[in-house]
């Protein structure tokens, strides 16, 4: 079989899997941010959000004091942060606002060498892989989807908190934002973590 | 009907070669195309959705826009898939060999480009599963040394061409 052949059916099976894709992509569009509005759920569907239990009553993954005794305040954005003007994304000081609320419930997306080792409060522990094969981590199912769901990573460049949001916000969790500046602005900023509940030293 | 045209002369050693390597060549890239597509997983399968691996090759930083990573995302998978459909069944079977010898090649550049950069992506070429290389590891040496083989796999089908039971042979060219 000559070259020119060869050449002219690996261009044709190129060409086929870019129009395939490109009609992939038309009809299952990427949703790879936060700003975009989350799917309405159907009641009854898998995902769906349990109505609210009793706020006050549960701690959460806060790691909090504050919850047992007050119901959450509502957290404002403060001037100051750097990721205000991003859907979905906060900085540090709103985390830490809402983190002192006792509101919200706290995934840690980093290795699990990585969260073995220290985390904030009580965060439960989801990578992205946890996903893979349309699985639900069974974490799910013990966590407070009427509250706000908090989800870090390492910080940086680091996305698996991203990648867990948005499977977060495809389960039915409405409420579910990205603390952008991850585990290492976190204690860089010396807020206190399961290990070191005063503070990072 | 000039749906195939190879017409290599073939002892029963080419033969063996040339279908034993698109056999476990064309596998590979069915599974590695299907799983990055968000397909059903039957239960066993540890499929990803498109946009695990829109972040994965978003991390190669290479300054194009969002829409055309999207467009990648789903275009490199489908290729993957049709290249290891055409393997496997051996029809177009040397041309999609030469498209994955392409693509290994990208790949190999990318990697290089991560590393020099220092920049630490997980490869999710085969969802959670390690196929030679660990699944959770960053790209490194392996996933180059992986690429090489799956290179040098490509290369053996262009050269020995189909082998036995591809439809590439059921028709001569021209006929």
């Amino acid at each position: 079989m000559g070259a020119t052949c060869t050449i002219s059916k690996a261009v044709a099976i190129g060409a086929m899997g870019l129009a395939i894709g490109l009609v992939d992509r038309s009809l299952r569009p990427l949703t790879v941010t936060m700003e975009s509005t989350p799917a309405p759920l159907t009641p009854g569907t898998p995902g769906t959000p349990t109505p609210p239990s009793t706020p006050a009553t549960t701690t959460g993954a806060t790691g909090s004091t504050a919850a047992g005794s007050t119901p959450a305040p509502a957290v404002t954005t403060p001037s100051a942060d750097p990721h205000a003007g991003a859907k979905g994304m906060i900085g540090l000081a709103e985390a830490k606002a809402i983190y002192d609320s006792g509101g919200a419930e706290w995934i840690d997306a980093r290795p699990a060498d990585e969260y073995a080792l220290d985390r904030i409060g009580q965060a439960y522990h989801i990578t992205p892989d946890a996903f893979f094969g349309g699985k639900v981590p069974d974490v799910l199912s013990v966590m407070d989807r009427s509250k706000k769901v908090v989800v870090y990573c390492g910080g940086g460049s680091c996305d698996s908190s991203l990648l867990v949001a948005l499977n977060l916000r495809d389960l039915g969790f409405g409420d579910v934002v990205v603390m952008k500046d991850g585990w290492t602005g976190w204690t860089a900023a010396k807020h206190p973590t399961a290990n070191h509940p005063e503070g990072t030293p | 009907m000039k749906v195939a045209c190879d017409t290599t002369p073939m002892g029963p050693g080419r033969g063996a070669l040339g279908l034993l390597t698109r056999l476990v060549l064309g596998g590979l890239f069915v599974f590695s195309g299907y799983l990055k597509l968000g397909m059903p997983s039957f239960g066993f399968l540890p499929t990803m959705q498109p946009r695990d691996f829109y972040f994965a090759i978003n991390k190669f930083e290479m300054g194009l826009s969002q829409p055309v990573m999207e467009m990648m995302t789903y275009s490199i998978a489908w290729t993957e898939l049709l290249c290891g459909l055409a393997l496997v069944l051996g029809l177009w079977a040397r041309g999609a060999a030469l498209v994955i010898a392409g693509l290994m090649v990208a790949f190999v550049v990318g990697i290089i480009s991560l590393m020099a950069r220092g920049i630490e992506v997980k490869c999710t070429c085969f969802g959670a599963l390690g196929v030679i290389c660990p699944a959770d590891a960053p790209m490194g040496w392996c996933h180059l040394g992986r690429n090489a083989v799956f290179f040098a796999l490509a290369v053996i089908v262009l050269a020995a061409g189909p082998g036995w039971l591809a439809l590439d042979r059921l028709k001569r060219c021209g006929r």
